[in-house]
């Protein structure tokens, strides 16, 4: 299933797909599969993307 | 085991790689297997000497290079290698191959000398001969080599 609050959160934040992946030292097909839910990101993964875009795990990755 | 470490990793090229060693360790098994049913129950005069050990560098290769581009692996190293280092991969990539052409040359101009000259004057003769043709064979061949990798493992990068 595909990650639209994560790719909301980076758009809100103004950021590409590239500079995401620059700032948690990550490949930008990673961020792209993350978002597309072709990849689960381990915890320490998500905790970087949330600080990057200063979310909460919540907000990312919590399904309702 | 310094050498080996890069500064940043992507955990998802980690884990696809660690998934295509997992993979190469029963394709390797196989492949011995298959070898010892090849020795035991045929006499193949061709598949003696180094043919074995050939089989199971090229096998492994092809195996991890298909796995490796399915999975999308180089175009991730390669960006995370660039981010970090000075000199391009794709540059790293065919200096290396040139190295690998000059050293094999040196290797199989030695090896004349050793075995087949008598002398030290042939010996010379022998050397420098093989290691001029080596190199006219191998450095432009490794460097083809090293081009296709490089067309092929960006191809993917760009879909």
């Amino acid at each position: 299933m595909k990650n639209l609050k994560l790719k909301a959160a980076r758009v809100e934040k103004n950021l590409s797909q590239q500079e995401l992946a620059e700032q948690i030292g990550v490949s930008r097909q990673t961020i792209g599969l993350i978002e597309l839910g072709k990849y689960n990101p381990s915890l320490q993964l998500c905790l970087s993307i949330c600080r990057a875009l200063s979310k909460t795990l919540d907000d990312l990755f919590w399904e309702e | 085991m310094r050498w080996f470490q890069s500064k940043l990793k992507d955990e998802r090229v980690e884990q696809a790689k660690n998934q295509i060693y997992r993979e190469l360790f029963v394709v390797v098994m196989g492949l011995c297997f298959l070898s010892i049913l090849v020795k035991q129950f045929m006499e193949i005069e061709a598949y003696s000497g180094m043919v074995p050990e050939l089989t199971i560098l090229f096998v492994t290769s092809l195996y991890y290079m298909i796995r490796g581009w399915q999975l999308d692996i180089f175009s991730a190293e390669r960006e995370m290698h660039d981010r970090s280092s000075h000199i391009p991969m794709t540059a790293k990539n065919f200096i290396c191959a040139g190295a690998g052409g000059v050293a094999i040359s040196l290797y199989f101009g030695t090896r004349s000398a050793i075995l087949y000259a008598e002398g030290t004057e042939q010996s010379i003769y022998y050397f420098f001969l093989v290691a001029a043709g080596s190199l006219m064979i191998y450095i432009p061949l490794l460097i083809g080599l090293a081009f296709l990798i490089d067309v092929f493992t960006k191809s993917r990068h760009a879909e």
